[in-house]
């Protein structure tokens, strides 16, 4: 018994972003297998356990052709758009940016890899943002090295002034989320996100 | 003759004004003398020892002080002192009796009394604000934003004489609001406000301790006990930084620190202002040309960075006639007035007050949790569905039509929500109520209408009716009804 070729692209989708900071962490191997744990929920207790086991396998596997740069994401991005369902696509997106957030830090690496996810499987970005911001929101801990300016696509040829309004926006969401969400926790990541983004506007003054 | 008292609820300090025979707002001074009383208290066993300036030195050195508890309101939060719980509500309590006490000893009965509260205060921290003064046995009818209320008294200062749009910047000890406003001699029109909840003084009182830590760290080898260097002293020492660098003695050694390592150091905190001001700018619609004038209020104004960061934000030198630790106590009195009995203000304090009026706005986002369909996602999903946007003139009433999503819907999902900025992700927004409307008749179809209505009264407080208009089955909402007191968490 082995994983289903439709889950499978998810996680190798997942493990590649896991691998751009060059750092699997424990944190995202777990939040893959989390994922997958709830995937399996209806198999029975047999079939879970080789099913983990193999995703164990895959995981191994991936992360090592990740690292050396023979993960064939172009392949992966050809059979998802091939399955043409846009809901299994932004699953496959949610799975990624899930695990990219899961040490609670996004590098730029991740950033880039999860723009060019959304690129080549046709997904809109501000969707994506918003589940980036939901899924920092809800970290296990406080966000830190966040790459405030790959997420709001701040480069060199974007004017300090135009940089000044995206800081802007941005922090506009995270401070009215630091009175205005459910939790005390949540209440805190969005007050460490305004820390984070309120340095990153001294770059651009 | 009655007396009409204004009453600024700081997160530091605390402030307490009333209006004269002749119509003027003035300071009533604590029971030490002193026009400004912290907003601390000190517990000795169950019962409270001290309030104000005492309890404010005992901090760092004694665990039983309560201070910031402002910052906490209407969260579901209890703190321990001596083994014993209160709530935010109950330590407010304690500093409104306090003045309270203090006022009744120098003009005798009160009359009416309104408290203020920062501009993005949540709703159920503007109902505890309410409920704390009540708790103090004192009778608030109203409350007013604390720009608005420094709105008016620079108007009244003006003596009628402002005309056209003014921003209103107040950094206080623990929080921080911008509001633009348009002054017509005494008439105060709020038309766009935001804020920061946890920005103040108080942060930057942290950040020259870490300095001061760090230094101390260097020089010595050892790490700085937080009794070496009490939040007192901090705050104390950040005052002489907005003149000279100081040299503060710690344990019998010198720590230098110059202004500019201070406001290198709280820089990220003033850039937080900054784009609070650009995004009220914004909001307003108002070409910054067109503002005539920046009114300061709040102690942490007098910070040079902070009023360096307003001229560069606004691009002229910001204004502070008055004391600006004071402006907002005097202009909630003058709004006491204007909102009291007329009958029981004597002929001068009609003849002042009577110009005066005053239009604030809704200070947040209000909607509701509606299913959608995401065309992006392509399958249901929840999202929020504004019915009352913030910034809106108040009071007001609005009202939404939504749909029954099946056949037979037995009972409909009640889920207000309220966020500062606009945003349709059910995460991020408070659910202010969950509740249901029901039970819906047998027999009904999906799509049957229910119509949704919000309303703000004068207070900043919101009121929501949900109705089946098939039936004519309703359920009314007065968030100031609502029970906060449970599910609360402890913090040691």
């Amino acid at each position: 018994m082995s994983i289903d070729n439709k889950l499978l692209l998810q996680i190798k989708l997942a493990v590649a972003v896991a691998v751009a900071d060059h750092e699997f962490s424990a944190s995202e191997e777990k939040s893959i297998k989390e994922w997958f744990k709830g995937k399996i929920q209806n198999s029975s207790a047999s079939q879970r356990n080789k099913l983990l086991k193999d995703l164990s396998n895959k995981i191994s596997n991936l992360r090592e052709l990740a690292k050396s740069g023979q993960l064939e994401l172009e392949l992966v991005f050809y059979e998802i758009n091939k399955i043409d369902d846009r809901s299994f696509k932004y699953a496959a997106l949610d799975l990624s940016i899930e695990v990219m957030v899961a040490d609670s830090t996004i590098h730029p690496n991740e950033v880039k890899l999860i723009e060019e996810i959304i690129e080549e499987l046709g997904l809109d970005q501000s969707t994506a943002k918003k589940y980036i911001r939901n899924q920092i929101l809800n970290m296990d801990k406080p966000p830190k090295d966040i790459d405030i300016e790959g997420l709001l696509k701040i480069n060199p040829s974007v004017s300090n002034k135009d940089s000044q309004k995206l800081i802007r926006r941005e922090f506009d969401k995270w401070n009215s989320a630091s009175t205005s969400t459910q939790t005390l926790k949540q209440r805190k990541h969005a007050q460490v996100m305004i820390d984070i983004i309120s340095k990153v506007r001294e770059r651009y003054v | 003759m009655a007396s009409f008292i204004g009453i600024d609820l700081g997160t530091t300090y605390s402030v307490i004004s009333y209006i004269d025979d002749t119509g003027r707002p003035k300071i009533i001074h604590n029971s030490d003398g002193e026009n400004i009383t912290a907003s601390c208290v000190a517990f000795e066993g169950a019962e409270v020892s001290h309030t104000g300036d005492e309890a404010r030195k005992m901090q760092g050195t004694d665990d039983s002080v309560a201070a910031k508890f402002k910052r906490d309101m209407g969260k579901k939060i209890k703190h321990t002192y001596n083994g014993k719980k209160y709530t935010p509500t109950q330590l407010s309590a304690e500093i409104l009796k306090r003045l309270y006490f203090d006022a009744k000893n120098q003009i005798g009965e009160i009359e009416e009394a309104v408290i203020t509260v920062p501009a993005n205060f949540s709703n159920e921290a503007r109902v505890e604000t309410k409920k704390a003064a009540k708790l103090a046995g004192i009778n608030v009818k109203h409350m007013i934003d604390e720009p608005t209320a420094a709105a008016l008294h620079y108007a009244y200062e003006g003596d009628g004489a402002l005309n056209g749009y003014y921003a209103v910047y107040d950094l206080g000890g623990g929080t921080f609001d911008i509001s633009i406003v348009k002054i017509n001699g005494f008439e105060v029109d709020v038309i766009a406000t935001d804020g920061i909840s946890e920005l103040g003084g108080d942060d930057f009182d942290a950040e020259l301790q870490k300095i001061i830590q760090k230094k101390f760290l260097k020089a010595t080898g050892e790490e700085l006990e937080e009794q070496d260097f009490t939040k007192a002293q901090a705050e104390d020492s950040k005052k002489s930084l907005s003149k000279r660098d100081i040299k503060p003695a710690i344990n019998k050694i010198l720590i230098p620190v110059t202004r500019a390592e201070f406001e290198d150091e709280i820089s990220g905190l003033v850039a937080k202002a900054e784009m609070t001001c650009e995004n009220v700018i914004e909001l307003s619609k108002i070409k910054l040309d067109d503002i005539e004038a920046v009114f300061l209020v709040g102690g942490s104004t007098r910070v040079p960075i902070v009023q360096q960061s307003v001229k560069r934000i606004f691009k002229m030198n910001p204004t502070a006639t008055s004391n600006v630790d004071e402006v907002v106590a005097l202009g909630a009195s003058i709004y006491a007035a204007h909102k009291a009995d007329q009958s029981k203000l004597n002929v001068a304090q009609k003849k002042a007050i009577n110009k005066v009026s005053v239009q604030d706005v809704t200070p947040a986002y209000y909607g509701c949790i509606v299913n959608a369909f995401d065309n992006e996602k392509k399958k249901e999903a929840l999202i929020v569905s504004i019915v009352i946007e913030k910034n809106v003139k108040r009071p007001c009433s609005f009202t939404e039509t939504y749909f029954t999503p099946q056949d037979n819907c037995p009972k409909i999902r009640i889920q207000i929500t309220a966020s500062n900025a606009l945003v349709t992700d059910p995460d991020f927004v408070n659910t202010i109520v969950d509740d249901w409307l029901e039970p819906l008749p047998a027999g009904n179809r999906q799509g049957d209408p229910i119509e949704v209505t919000y309303s703000f009264d004068d207070d900043g407080i919101m009121h929501a009716s949900f109705l089946d208009v098939k039936s004519g089955i309703k359920k009314e909402i007065s968030v100031s009804d609502l029970d906060v007191d449970k599910d609360f968490i402890d913090i040691d």
